[in-house]
């Protein structure tokens, strides 16, 4: 399975204020697109696996969010969740080109995907 | 050979007792004295009628009530309390409409040694404000708490006030929704319980339990949601929304999973659900998830138990 990856361009890393978010609409669901660092983007399901909280209006602290509803909080690299509880979230590969945030394509392209 | 083996932990509360009316006065259903014999002894022969005591005071006054000074307040059972120990209490009236089902009281002890909160949001002017709390050691994060107001929606209180259901929230100390976590996290509060406490007349109070790893509230916490549109019209029921166990772990499933079921009768949660009182249980491992205590509250409104709060430890 080595097929070459191809990218969706979603737009540009100022686009996105530090330690901020958007949320884009693919056909896997809504991801939410972090910026944690200068130069540092994590692309996750949006959607808390708790009680369905939006992530995307999550705080970020280092590289986790912490949800918006009640206080879970994932790992934005593995998706994990932190703490007493069990879950985890959806990641997905995006990467960042002369600015540009990249994101798999493949993966975004169906619900059953990653 | 003097190291301790397995300190048993200290808990916030020392004390759970559940007052329930009968004719015009008040009169212990049950209650959890741990050692405390003698506070147990004098409880069991007390009464109280409406605005007598602190139990007959959240009936009167229809409120949740703090008291943090025994000497030479209203409370009745001083002297037993000060022999045990016990500095503080908190008494919350449990309302189905206009009837007084029963009042919740706890007590605490070694204010200078043990974390927690009990605290007391009252509504006014469209702002929670901190009507009044208990917060043992917590000081710092006792004065951010006097300090701060909540807007409906906003944080644990005006979430709780906004769904008027209970809220469980986590790891306090990291989160932003949590507006106070900077100061929790320093006063190591990590779960916070959050009710609304209806009462007749349509002020508006939420209940919060903060709880810290050293000196729990509780270790585990259980949510259950009883209300008719979510069990279904058919059968009293009550299914278990969220939860948080030190053993265990989380409590809720995904939404693809069918969430632990009670009926009424059944277990712990099932007494509460048949009989619309707060239950208080110790020493059968069995309705105590094999905790030491266990303590149930059910939350009435428009005329059911619309939900149930557990705390265990
Ligand atoms: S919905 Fe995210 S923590 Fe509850």
């Amino acid at each position: 399975m080595n097929t070459p990856m191809s990218w969706i361009d979603i737009g540009h890393i100022d686009d996105i204020p530090l330690r901020g978010s958007r949320v884009v609409k693919t056909r896997a669901g809504c991801l939410a697109v972090f910026r944690t660092t200068e130069a540092q983007v994590f692309a996750v399901g949006n959607t808390c696996p708790h009680k369905g909280g939006p992530l995307s209006e999550g705080i970020v602290h280092g590289t986790s969010v912490t949800c918006p509803l009640h206080n879970m909080i994932f790992d934005l690299e593995t998706g994990q969740a932190q703490g007493m509880d069990t879950g985890q979230i959806p990641t997905y590969p995006i990467r960042i080109e002369a600015g540009r945030l990249l994101l798999d394509a493949a993966s975004v392209s169906s619900r059953s995907a990653a | 050979m003097d190291a301790a083996l397995d300190l048993p932990v200290k808990t916030f509360i020392e004390v759970a007792e559940i007052w329930v009316p009968q004719g015009d006065r008040l009169v212990l259903g049950e209650g959890h004295y741990g050692t405390l014999d003698s506070f147990a002894e004098a409880s069991r022969h007390a009464s109280f009628a409406r605005g007598e005591g602190l139990p007959g005071k959240a009936w009167a006054e229809q409120r949740p009530i703090v008291l943090k000074e025994f000497d030479g307040s209203y409370f009745q059972r001083t002297e037993a309390a000060q022999e045990a120990g016990l500095t503080a209490a908190v008494a919350v009236p449990i309302f189905s409409g206009k009837t007084l089902k029963a009042v919740l009281v706890v007590l605490c002890a070694n204010d200078n040694i043990r974390t927690g909160a009990i605290e007391v949001w009252k509504e006014n002017d469209g702002v929670l404000m901190l009507d009044d709390g208990y917060y043992g050691a917590a000081k710092h994060f006792e004065w951010v708490s006097q300090h701060t107001h909540f807007p409906r929606g906003q944080g644990l209180p005006g979430g709780v006030w906004a769904s008027q259901t209970p809220m469980l929230m986590r790891d306090l100390g990291s989160g932003y929704r949590f507006i106070r976590a900077d100061s929790a996290g320093k006063a190591g509060l990590t779960t916070g319980l959050g009710l609304p406490i209806p009462v007749p007349g349509g002020a508006t109070y939420v209940l919060a339990l903060l709880s810290a790893l050293g000196t729990p509230i509780a270790r585990r916490f259980e949510l259950w949601d009883a209300r008719s549109a979510r069990v279904g019209k058919a059968g009293k029921s009550a299914v278990l929304a969220d939860g948080i166990c030190a053993r265990d772990g989380a409590l809720w499933v995904g939404e693809t999973e069918e969430p632990r079921r009670a009926t009424p009768w059944q277990g712990l949660i099932g007494r509460v659900l048949a009989t619309g009182l707060p239950a208080v249980e110790t020493g059968n491992a069995a309705l105590t998830q094999g905790y030491d205590t266990a303590v149930a509250l059910p939350i009435h409104l428009d005329g059911e138990v619309a939900h149930i709060i557990a705390w265990y430890c």
